[in-house]
C-alpha cells in the first residue's frame, strides 16, 4: 500500500486535505443553506406513542358510552327544565292578569261608594231642607197671631184712655190754667225729646249704612278670593293634566316643528270617552302617537270642585313638539 | 454575506477536483421567489468556468439595484421619491439594453378614503413611474400600467406601518 | 221678581260654560322606537310540514332592525293570541305596548301556506288592518317581510324596505408570502343578511357592484385576466357580458335611473374622466374633461344631473355636473376630504364619505343649506348605499381587523352591525323595491 502511495503523492495530498477539510467543517459548523425564516404559524409536533389498539378501542368505547349517557341526561334534565320554566312561565302571567283584574275590580267597587255616598248626601240634604222650610212656616203663623193680638190690645187702650179723657175734663176746667202752662211745658219737653230721638235716629241709620258698606266689601273680597282659588286650582289640574300627557307621550323621530290638535272628552272623573284628532300633523305616525298619549293618559286629573270640573269636560290639546 | 459566498466557494473547489461529484444545486428551497424573503436560491450553481460573479439574471442579483421592483410613495402623493431615482435608473437602463423585455408596473394605494378614488391614486403612482422611464428612454411599448388600488395590500394592519408598506408601485417583469 | 232674577242668572251662568273648551298645549315628549309586540304566528296543520321559518320572529327583527320599532321579547308577554277573539287588550296595555301583530299560518295544498295576520292599535282597542296571504315553503321569508313591509307603512306612513337585498364583495385570504391566495365573491343575500349566494368568483379583485333600477341586473368591476372591465350581469341567470374592457382604469359603474345608461370611470384619454355608456347601442359621451382624477359618478333621481368625486381641488370633493355635460359646480365645502356621493331616494340628501379628524365617516349633507351631519363613528367607513325607502344607510366598516357590514338610521339615531360571515365584507349596495321575487 505503501508503494502505491508513493506513486501518487498528488492523490495523497489531496486525500489528507480532503480529510482535513472535513474535519474542520465537522468542528467548526457552516452553513450550507441560509436559514430559512419561520413562515408564520408554528407547525405543530405531535408526539406519537405506541398505544395497544384495542385497549385504545375499547378506551374510546367507554368514553363514548359515557358521553352518550352524559348527553342524554343533560337533555333530559334540560327538557325537565324547560317544562317546569313553561309552568313557572304559565302560573305568573295568570297571576299577572289576576292582578290586574283584581286591581280593575276594587277601582270600580270604589267608584261604587263613591256614588251610593253622593247619593245618600243627597238624600240627607233634602230632608234637611224640608225641616228648616217647616219651621218657617211655622213661626211666621206664630208672628201673625201676636201681631192680631196686639193690635186689639191697643184698640182696647184706646178706648179705655178716651173714657179717661172724657172724666178728666171736668177736674181740667178747673185746673186749666195750670194744666195749660202744664201742658206747654210737657209739650215743650216732648219736642226736644223728638227732637233728640230724631238724632239718635239718623245716627243710628248711618251707622247701619256704614255697617251694610262694609259688609258688602267683605263679600266682594270673598268673592275675589274664592275667584282666585278656582284660577289656581284650574292651573294646577291643567298642570297635572298637561305632566301625565307629557309622561305618556312617545313622539316618532325627526317630527320636530309638526302641530296635531286633538278634542277629547271626559267623564267627571276624568276617563277619556272620546279623542279624536281635529288638525292632522301630515304626518300619519306623528297623529297616532298623540292620540296614544292622550289614551294612555287616561284618567285624566279632575278639579275637586264639581262646579270646576264642568270646565275640564270637554278640552282640546295642541301638540306642538318645542325642539 | 460574503463569508457565506466563500464557505460555499471553497466546498465547490475542494468537492469538483476531487472529481466525481456533480453538484446539483442542494436542497436549496425550490422556486423560492425574489420577492420573498430575499433569501436567494442558493441554487444557481451553474458552469464550471465562472467562479466569483453572479450569473444568474440581473433581476435576481440581490447585489444589483435591479432587485429592488417596489418602490413606496408617499400618503397622498405620486410623485417618484429621491431615494429611488438611482433604482428606477437601473430599471431604464435594463429595458433599454433589453428591448424584447416587458415590464408590468403596477399602481397601489393604502387603504384609507374610497375604493375607486384609490384606483385612481394607484394609477397616478404607476403613471408617474412609467413616465420617469419613458424620461429615460425607454420604448412605451415596452411598458404595461395596472392600478389595484387598494385591492391588493402587501400588509394588513389599519396603522400607518401597514399603510406606509402599501403605498407602492410594483415592476413585474 | 227674585224667582224671575235668579232663573236668569242660573242662564247666564249657563252659558259661560258652553264657551271655548280649555286648551292646554304639550310640548315635549320622549323620543323613541315605537314599543311592538310580535306574537309568534300559529301553525295550525296537523298534516304536512310545518312551516320552515317563525314568520312572527322575522318580522318582529325586520321592525327592530329599522330602529322605529321596539319589539317586546316573547317571554315577556302575557299571553300569546293568534285569532281575533283571542286578544285581550289589557294583557297589551299592562306591557304599555302600543301595537300588536298576531298570525297563525295553515296548510294549504302541497307544499303551500296560508299565512293570516291583523296589526291591532292597542290603547284604541283596535284592529287597522288584516291580511291573508296564500305562499310557499319557498317563498316563506319573502312573505313575513312583506308583513313587516305592510306594518311599518301602516303605522308609520312610510314604505318599508324588509322584501329588499343587498349585494356585497366577500373576500378570503389564505396562504402566505408568495402562496398567498384570495377568493373574492360577489354576493347577494336578503336586507336581513339570509339566503346568502354567490354569482360571481374570482382569485382577482371584484368591486363597485351596482344594481340595475329593475333589479334585474348588477353591474360590477373585475380584475379576471389581469385587467380591470365592467361587467353587466343578469341577477336570476347569471347570464354576464363584458361591457367595457378600455386601456387603463374601467371602473364605478352607476345606473341611470331610467335604467337605459351607465356613467362610469374610463382613464383610456389619459387620466381618471367620467363617461356616459347608452348601454343599448355601446356608445360612449365623455361628461368630464379634466387632468385632475375625476371618478364615482351617482345620477341625481330625476336623472337629470350627476355627482361625482374630483380633486380638481387639490383633495377630493364632491363635484356636481349636468348630465348633457358643462362646467361641473362644487358641492362640499366642509372637510379636508369627500367622497363617494349618492343621493338619497328622494334626491333631497347626499351620503357620502367625509373625513374628520383623520377619520373616515359616513355623513349627509343637505346640498340646499349646506348642513353636513356624521352619522357614523369609525376610523375607516366607506361605501355608503341608501335603503330605497331612504330610511337607512348600509356601509362597510371595520371590526377587530376585519372588514364588516353595518347600517345607520337617516337621522344617524339608531346604529347597527350586520353579522354575515367569516372573512372580510365589504362594498355593500341596497338593492331597489323588487317587484316580483321569483327564482331566488
Amino acid at each position: 500500500m505503501l508503494a502505491v502511495l508513493r506513486r501518487n503523492p498528488v492523490a495523497l495530498l489531496l486525500a489528507i486535505l480532503l480529510h482535513v477539510a472535513l474535519a474542520v467543517f465537522l468542528i467548526y459548523e457552516v452553513a450550507w443553506r441560509d436559514e430559512v425564516k419561520p413562515i408564520g404559524a408554528d407547525v405543530d409536533v405531535v408526539q406519537a406513542r405506541l398505544v395497544d389498539q384495542r385497549k385504545l378501542d375499547a378506551e374510546v368505547e367507554q368514553r363514548e358510552a359515557a358521553e352518550r349517557a352524559r348527553i342524554e341526561e343533560a337533555a333530559a334534565a334540560r327538557r325537565a327544565e324547560q317544562d317546569e320554566r313553561e309552568a313557572v312561565e304559565k302560573r305568573r302571567a295568570e297571576e299577572k292578569r289576576k292582578l290586574v283584574e283584581i286591581e280593575q275590580q276594587r277601582k270600580q267597587r270604589e267608584q261604587e261608594e263613591a256614588r251610593k255616598q253622593a247619593e245618600e248626601k243627597k238624600r240627607a240634604e233634602a230632608e234637611k231642607k224640608r225641616l228648616v222650610e217647616l219651621e218657617r212656616k211655622q213661626a211666621e203663623q206664630k208672628k201673625k197671631q201676636e201681631a192680631e193680638k196686639k193690635r186689639l190690645a191697643e184698640l182696647e187702650k184706646k178706648r179705655k184712655l178716651e173714657e179717661q179723657k172724657r172724666e178728666q175734663e171736668a177736674v181740667r176746667k178747673m185746673a186749666k190754667e195750670k194744666a195749660e202752662r202744664e201742658a206747654e211745658e210737657k209739650a215743650e219737653k216732648e219736642r226736644q225729646e223728638r227732637i233728640a230721638k230724631e238724632k239718635a235716629e239718623a245716627e243710628r241709620k248711618r251707622k247701619a249704612a256704614e255697617d251694610r258698606a262694609r259688609a258688602q266689601r267683605e263679600a266682594e273680597l270673598a268673592a275675589q278670593f274664592a275667584a282666585e282659588q278656582d284660577a289656581s286650582e284650574q292651573a294646577r289640574v291643567l298642570g297635572l293634566i298637561q305632566s301625565k300627557v307629557q309622561r305618556n307621550w312617545l313622539r316618532p323621530p325627526g317630527t320636530e316643528g309638526l302641530k296635531c290638535t286633538v278634542r277629547v272628552r271626559l267623564g267627571p272623573s276624568g276617563s277619556v270617552l272620546l279623542a279624536n284628532v281635529v288638525e292632522s300633523s301630515g304626518n300619519i305616525a306623528f297623529d297616532r302617537s298623540v292620540e296614544a298619549a292622550v289614551r294612555k293618559a287616561d284618567p285624566l286629573p279632575m278639579p275637586r270642585s264639581q262646579r270646576l270640573a264642568a270646565l275640564f269636560r270637554d278640552l282640546i290639546f295642541e301638540f306642538v313638539p318645542g325642539n | 454575506m460574503k463569508s457565506k459566498s466563500l464557505a460555499c466557494l471553497a466546498v465547490a473547489i475542494v468537492v469538483l477536483l476531487v472529481g466525481g461529484c456533480a453538484s446539483t444545486g442542494g436542497e436549496g428551497d425550490p422556486g423560492a421567489s425574489v420577492e420573498d424573503y430575499g433569501s436567494g436560491t442558493g441554487a444557481y450553481t451553474s458552469g464550471a468556468s465562472q467562479g466569483g460573479a453572479w450569473t444568474g439574471s440581473a433581476l435576481e442579483d440581490p447585489n444589483s439595484p435591479l432587485y429592488t421592483k417596489t418602490i413606496y410613495f408617499d400618503f397622498d402623493q405620486s410623485t417618484v421619491r429621491s431615494d429611488y431615482i438611482e433604482i428606477l435608473s437601473a430599471h431604464a437602463s435594463y429595458l433599454i439594453s433589453s428591448p424584447s423585455t416587458t415590464v408590468l408596473i403596477e399602481g397601489h394605494g393604502d387603504e384609507r378614503g374610497s375604493r375607486e378614488y384609490n384606483i385612481g391614486l394607484g394609477e397616478s403612482r404607476a403613471n408617474a413611474i412609467r413616465n420617469f422611464l419613458e424620461a429615460e428612454g425607454v420604448s412605451p411599448s415596452q411598458i404595461n400600467t395596472i392600478s389595484y388600488g387598494e385591492e391588493r395590500p402587501a400588509a394588513f394592519g389599519n396603522d400607518e406601518a401597514s399603510w406606509s408598506e402599501n403605498r407602492r408601485g410594483v415592476l413585474v417583469y | 221678581m227674585k224667582k224671575l232674577l235668579t232663573l236668569i242668572l242660573l242662564f247666564v251662568v249657563a252659558l259661560q260654560t258652553k264657551a271655548a273648551p280649555l286648551t292646554i298645549e304639550i310640548t315635549q315628549g320622549l323620543e323613541g322606537a315605537l314599543p311592538i309586540a310580535v306574537v309568534p304566528f300559529a301553525w295550525r296543520g296537523d298534516q304536512g310540514a310545518p312551516p320552515p321559518h317563525e314568520v312572527g320572529g322575522i318580522v318582529a327583527a325586520d321592525l327592530g332592525r329599522s330602529g322605529r320599532f321596539k319589539p317586546l321579547p316573547t317571554q315577556d308577554m302575557l299571553s300569546k293570541p293568534s285569532r281575533g277573539d283571542q286578544v285581550d287588550f289589557r294583557d297589551w296595555r299592562a306591557l304599555n305596548v302600543d301595537n300588536l301583530v298576531i298570525g297563525e299560518i295553515s296548510p294549504n295544498g302541497p307544499g303551500g301556506y296560508l299565512v293570516k295576520f291583523h296589526l291591532y292599535d292597542v290603547f284604541r282597542g283596535e284592529q287597522l288592518t288584516g291580511y291573508s296571504i296564500p305562499t310557499t315553503a319557498r317563498d316563506l321569508r319573502a312573505t313575513a317581510h312583506h308583513i313587516a313591509d305592510i306594518v311599518y307603512e301602516t303605522l308609520t306612513g312610510q314604505p318599508g324596505a324588509f322584501a329588499t337585498r343587498i349585494a356585497y364583495v366577500t373576500s378570503i385570504r389564505g396562504g402566505t408570502g408568495k402562496d398567498r391566495t384570495e377568493q373574492v365573491e360577489l354576493r347577494i343575500a336578503d336586507a336581513d343578511g339570509y339566503g346568502a349566494q354567490s354569482i360571481v368568483s374570482s382569485k382577482e379583485p371584484i368591486m363597485s357592484p351596482a344594481w340595475s333600477p329593475d333589479g334585474r341586473k348588477i353591474a360590477y368591476v373585475s380584475f379576471e385576466n389581469a385587467q380591470p372591465s365592467i361587467w353587466v350581469q343578469e341577477v336570476f341567470t347569471g347570464k354576464r357580458e363584458k361591457l367595457t374592457s378600455f386601456k387603463g382604469i374601467n371602473g364605478a359603474p352607476a345606473w341611470s335611473p331610467d335604467g337605459r345608461s351607465l356613467a362610469l370611470t374610463l382613464s383610456k384619454d389619459g387620466n381618471p374622466d367620467i363617461f356616459v355608456m347608452d348601454v343599448a347601442r355601446r356608445s360612449l359621451r365623455p361628461i368630464t374633461r379634466h387632468r385632475a382624477i375625476d371618478t364615482e359618478p351617482a345620477w341625481s333621481p330625476d336623472g337629470r344631473s350627476l355627482v361625482f368625486t374630483s380633486d380638481r381641488g387639490g383633495a377630493p370633493q364632491i363635484y356636481q355636473v349636468s348630465v348633457n355635460g358643462g362646467e361641473p359646480s362644487r358641492v362640499t365645502f366642509e372637510g379636508p376630504y369627500n367622497a363617494r356621493a349618492s343621493f338619497s331616494p328622494d334626491g333631497r340628501l347626499l351620503g357620502m364619505v367625509t373625513r374628520v379628524d383623520g377619520n373616515y365617516r359616513i355623513a349627509t349633507l343637505d346640498p340646499t343649506t349646506r348642513d353636513l351631519r356624521v352619522l357614523s363613528t369609525g376610523r375607516l367607513d366607506e361605501s355608503p348605499s341608501f335603503a330605497p325607502n331612504g330610511s337607512m344607510i348600509i356601509y362597510a366598516t371595520q371590526a377587530s381587523g376585519k372588514g364588516v357590514l353595518a347600517a345607520v338610521s337617516t337621522d344617524g339615531r339608531v346604529q347597527q352591525r350586520l353579522r354575515l360571515q367569516e372573512g372580510d365584507v365589504r362594498e355593500p349596495v341596497w338593492s331597489p323595491y323588487l317587484k316580483n321575487e321569483r327564482n331566488r
